[in-house]
């Protein structure tokens, strides 16, 4: 070929058709229910929990799910599926604050209010602020028809769908209720876990930062403008841990019940109630985080206690 | 607006390359450089509005004061415009850096200025410092206020070089063939801005996030991770900049301005002076020609040759920042370059690959003060390079490695062709059309990513 004119009718003409067909595919596939898929077969996760959860929370968890739970890794954890009669969907994250999950609840209310929202509170939702990736915003939703995280997601698809790296990216860790199974990638000895914590001057940190104090009680106002019902739980820390650090927590709950206010439903499952279940070792994989058996439990417990 | 940007490639570059001929064609060329320029001020006035005041300001001052040298050719006239430019470039860039020195030495300290750092800065004073010495030596015929701004303002060029030398540019404004469209540098100018929008999006901001990463916890790294830190940064830098500098030639090429090459890989040099002949060639050209040589150059005995290359990079060192660790980077480049000048007179030589990796080595070990924000920092990340870090932390500096492929494609392609071999033999083959395509849809893929975007040099 000797003429530019035609050299560039051909290749950069025929890489914006190439890059258009990739992004039909893309499109035909909405691996996140952004364009078309109602997601009535269930949609799963399989890469990046935030950027995930945030593009579902478009389209796919507020035309399907009624109730949402929210927090950090310690709820992320909780599988909502084995109660799927009440539609539930874990919009937890890994390492989350309240920014981020904010963001994604956010989202999600711009189509249309769950009846409730239960969230576990714990400092570490309110310890921080801001972004702590760049991985929610608002670029992620075109992102959707071609990048580099959407071809990540493909990859790591295929990884999980056929078993390729079961001890980094397990088959099941994520489903299409949100619920984000890493017990077996962080699961340790948990009393030797629990001793050590103890050796720890600040192995929690109950002071809560009060631009995240702000925007939780931004979220709080939010639901309850839209009529959501909210249910808030503290966590359930092993005795130990809570029996140390209990003046730190008594102070961090009690400015969490006044902002939450009185409408909210709180349980406490740090209360002498449930010593049962927090001096159980079994309920527990590490220092907080919970157990199948555990989180079946705290699951069962919120349903029966709010009436849900 | 960054050159990576989509409002960038999608709506300034093809308005401003579309109206340039439509208006050069249908009106005249006097018009259409107009409208480049207007183009080219609004790029600059994207980040901050009020400052193309300095720069319009600049340009007509140092226009008016070559337009008196070519007439009454007045060291008075030139010294004063030479310490305008340079007041401005202090006042913006040092003022605090000296400010914080004096601090240090007296009881009541000054208030610092806190002055934000106008882009391109130190680019366009450079450039024009250039014009009006050149103009003095009578190596400046005549000139149109038109084309003298658009050599100042040209916005392929502005923020972050090359440094651009008025007898490359302004024959090439001032020539009327180039108003017309030519496909051919379309062609190749798309090719090469795409291979280094490659290297910038693909290469470079893969690598920053664990550059950041060490250069934050540098106290805390381990020999390997001090070392990955290290290199990967100077891979960063070459990429970035380099990257940049593509893009700029390639927009050159587009509009029929050929913007000179900048680098010529430059971590192949067999020593510091084949560095320097490699790295920010332009940047090294305007030291030679306007610093060095005035000085008397290797004219005068070794004592001041050796002199003049320590304080020629001294101003290299400081030009690129205001802060120490930016002086020490410059020094050490200046004390390198005199020994090997000293240990030249031998005439021994090491086998190639040697040379190669010790000229790597000291310069991958320069460019931890280049980087670092501090003292403290630079000489952390030393220690712990040399294995004197002994903090005991499990800290992780790679997370994951989804960008591995991308990490070993930039070790091949800085020991394989720069992109102006490649660029030079681009023709309409489908050889080079098969790049080009792959190069748009990666980069397409890319743009439409969440990475973080910064050019490096626009702090310079």
């Amino acid at each position: 070929m000797d003429s530019p004119a035609k050299f560039l009718r051909l290749y950069a003409l025929g890489s914006i058709i190439v890059a258009l067909i990739l992004v039909s595919i893309n499109f035909a596939i909405d691996l996140y229910g952004l364009f078309w898929r109602d997601g009535k077969s269930g949609i799963s996760i399989y890469s990046d929990e935030r950027t995930s959860k945030y593009l579902l929370a478009h389209r796919y968890v507020p035309n399907n799910f009624n109730v949402y739970l929210l927090g950090p890794s310690l709820s992320a954890n909780i599988n909502t599926k084995e109660f799927s009669d009440y539609r539930i969907y874990n919009l937890s994250m890994m390492g989350a604050n309240i920014t981020e999950q904010y963001a994604v609840l956010a989202k999600a209310l711009e189509v249309n209010n769950p009846s409730k929202v239960i969230i576990c509170l714990h400092p570490y939702l309110t310890a921080d602020h801001g972004m702590k990736t760049a991985m929610i915003n608002e670029k992620e939703y075109w992102a959707a028809l071609g990048s580099v995280s959407l071809f990540k997601a493909y990859g790591l698809s295929i990884v999980r769908k056929f078993n390729l790296m079961p001890g980094k990216y397990p088959t099941n860790q994520f489903n299409d209720f949100g619920y984000n199974n890493y017990n077996d990638l962080l699961r340790t000895d948990v009393k030797a876990k629990i001793e050590s914590e103890l050796q720890k001057p600040d192995a929690i940190n109950a002071i809560i930062d009060l631009q995240a104090l702000q925007e939780f009680d931004l979220m709080v106002a939010d639901l309850k403008r839209r009529g959501v019902k909210i249910i808030g739980y503290f966590h359930p820390l092993p005795y130990e841990i809570f029996n140390k650090f209990e003046p730190d927590m008594l102070k961090y709950q009690l400015t969490i019940r006044q902002h939450l206010g009185d409408s909210t439903l709180l349980l406490d499952f740090n209360n002498s109630e449930y010593q049962f279940f927090t001096k159980d070792y079994s309920n527990y994989i590490d220092h907080g985080h919970l157990s199948e058996k555990g989180q079946r439990f705290l699951l069962q417990e919120i349903i029966a206690k709010s009436g849900l | 607006m960054l050159f990576s940007s989509p409002e960038f490639i999608f709506i300034f570059l093809p308005v401003t390359l579309c109206v340039y001929f439509i208006v050069s064609k249908q009106l005249s060329f006097v018009y259409a450089k107009i409208w480049l320029l207007l183009a080219s001020l609004f790029f600059y006035a994207y980040w901050h509005p009020a400052n193309v005041l300095i720069i319009i300001v600049s340009a007509v001052f140092n226009f008016y004061i070559s337009r008196t040298l070519l007439s009454s050719r007045s060291k008075f006239v030139l010294v004063a415009g030479i310490i305008a430019n340079l007041g401005v470039l202090g006042y913006y860039k040092y003022a605090d850096f000296f400010l914080v020195n004096i601090n240090t030495l007296i009881d009541k300290p000054f208030s610092l200025l806190h002055v934000a750092l106008p882009l391109g800065i130190s680019f366009f004073t450079f450039q024009q410092i250039a014009f009006l010495v050149d103009t003095y030596n009578k190596k400046v015929q005549n000139f149109s206020f038109s084309d003298y701004c658009l050599f100042v303002t040209f916005f392929p060029q502005l923020v972050a070089g090359p440094i651009v030398h008025h007898s490359e540019m302004m024959p090439q404004f001032a020539n009327p063939t180039n108003q017309v469209l030519n496909l051919n540098n379309v062609a190749k100018g798309l090719f090469v801005f795409n291979m280094g929008l490659a290297k910038k999006l693909i290469v470079a901001d893969s690598l920053s996030g664990i550059v950041a990463q060490g250069y934050k916890n540098a106290e805390v790294l381990s020999v390997v991770q001090a070392w990955i830190t290290s290199v990967f940064y100077s891979m960063q830098l070459y990429f970035d900049f380099s990257g940049y500098s593509d893009m700029a030639i390639g927009l050159g090429l587009l509009f029929n301005i050929h913007i000179p090459i900048n680098f010529n890989s430059p971590y192949k040099a067999e020593n510091i002076q084949d560095f320097w002949r490699r790295w920010h060639i332009t940047l090294s050209t305007f030291l030679r020609d306007y610093v060095y040589i005035p000085l008397g150059g290797s004219k005068d005995g070794e004592q001041k040759t050796y002199r003049n290359l320590l304080f020629t990079f001294l101003i290299g060192g400081i030009w690129h920042g205001a802060g120490w660790t930016f002086i020490i980077w410059g020094g050490l480049h200046g004390v390198a370059l005199g020994l090997h000048r000293f240990f030249s007179k031998f005439r021994f030589q090491l086998p190639k690959f040697i040379s190669i990796l010790i000229t790597f080595l000291f310069v991958n070990v320069t460019w931890v003060f280049f980087r670092a924000d501090g003292w403290q920092t630079a000489t952390n990340l030393l220690s712990a390079m040399a294995g004197l870090n002994f903090s005991n932390t499990s800290f992780v500096l790679i997370n994951d490695f989804y960008s591995l492929p991308v990490w070993i494609a930039a070790v091949i392609l800085l020991f394989g062709r720069n992109t102006n071999q490649i660029a030079s033999g681009f023709n309409f083959s489908i050889n080079y059309g098969w790049r080009l395509m792959i190069l748009i849809i990666l980069n397409l893929l890319y743009l439409n990513s969440t990475i973080s975007q910064e050019f490096l040099y626009f702090d310079f």
